[in-house]
């Protein structure tokens, strides 16, 4: 099974790291889109067909949160399953993401199998 | 509240090695080269209570996180694009791990964006000379790390 996954960070260099690891950890890409913030990723989620989000908390214009605070309020997006990559540590914190609909939390440094176990729990294999 | 430097040493080293795969180990902050250019990056964390984080190393050592960091060579083009950035995330990675080791997994901290700049010398010299500053042997490139906490109320 191969997916379209959105991966949400401010940071190129980030970007291109958790693009790498997703390409490392094995598991099926159809289609890899990037975003620079919230904002960017409500942009290609409304013209493009996105399986799983992997976006990161503290970014400019609009932040992690928002962002799936937007997707849950929205019919076409609030399905699509959301992991947040993020150095928090805060389970307090964590709770609230998985609380406002966040299906996952990834925390840094992670392995590309620690990405791959992530995707098949999400994704159902 | 006051942090180790046996915490921060552990936390910083097992960054660097899962985060880029160097390996960090003690050096004396009087044993630096006095030559060489040096960047500082440097980040501030709010909560129970407040602070900063600043790493500060030669521009080799810093485009070697990055090649390290992207999967590259030194030399490929996208190493010194991504040099600031990576640095950036190393020690936003540590310092996330840092009050977690610190604080537990209860109370919540709000992180600033790291911000890095160029390092004199003199500066550097000054920075390695200030009491919690810890000096890193990352496979051979000499690394500053200095860790502070305040108290909320303090100033």
């Amino acid at each position: 099974m191969a997916y379209n996954i959105l991966v949400v960070d401010d940071s190129e260099t980030v970007r291109a790291v958790i693009a790498k690891a997703i390409e490392m950890s094995g598991a099926g890409v159809k289609a890899l889109f990037t975003a620079a913030n919230g904002q960017e990723a409500l942009d290609i989620l409304g013209r493009e067909w996105v399986d799983l989000v992997f976006a990161d908390i503290n970014m400019p214009v609009m932040g992690g949160v928002e962002m799936v605070k937007r997707m849950k309020a929205d019919a076409d997006m609030k399905e699509i399953p959301v992991v947040i990559v993020s150095t928090e540590g805060s389970a307090t914190r964590i709770k609230g993401l998985m609380e406002s609909g966040v299906r996952a939390f990834l925390r840094k440094p992670f392995t590309p199998e620690g990405l791959k176990t992530t995707i098949d729990g999400i994704m159902g294999k | 509240m006051n942090a180790s430097p046996e915490m921060v040493r552990e936390v910083f080293a097992r960054v660097l090695e899962k985060q880029v795969f160097l390996f960090a180990e003690d050096l004396d902050t009087a044993e630096l080269p006095e030559s060489g250019e040096w960047v500082e990056a440097r980040m501030y964390f709010h909560g129970p209570f407040g602070g900063s984080l600043s790493l500060a190393l030669p521009k080799e050592a810093q485009l070697e996180i990055a090649a390290n960091f992207l999967g590259k060579d030194a030399d490929d083009p996208d190493v010194a694009k991504c040099a600031e950035d990576s640095l950036k995330e190393i020690l936003n990675v540590a310092c996330g791990h840092m009050l977690t080791a610190l604080a537990g997994e209860e109370p919540v901290f709000d992180l600033s964006i790291p911000k890095v700049h160029a390092l004199s010398l003199g500066d550097r010299n000054a920075l390695a000379a200030l009491p919690g500053t810890l000096g890193f042997d990352v496979e051979g490139r000499p690394a500053l790390l200095r860790f502070q906490s305040i108290e909320a109320g303090n100033p």
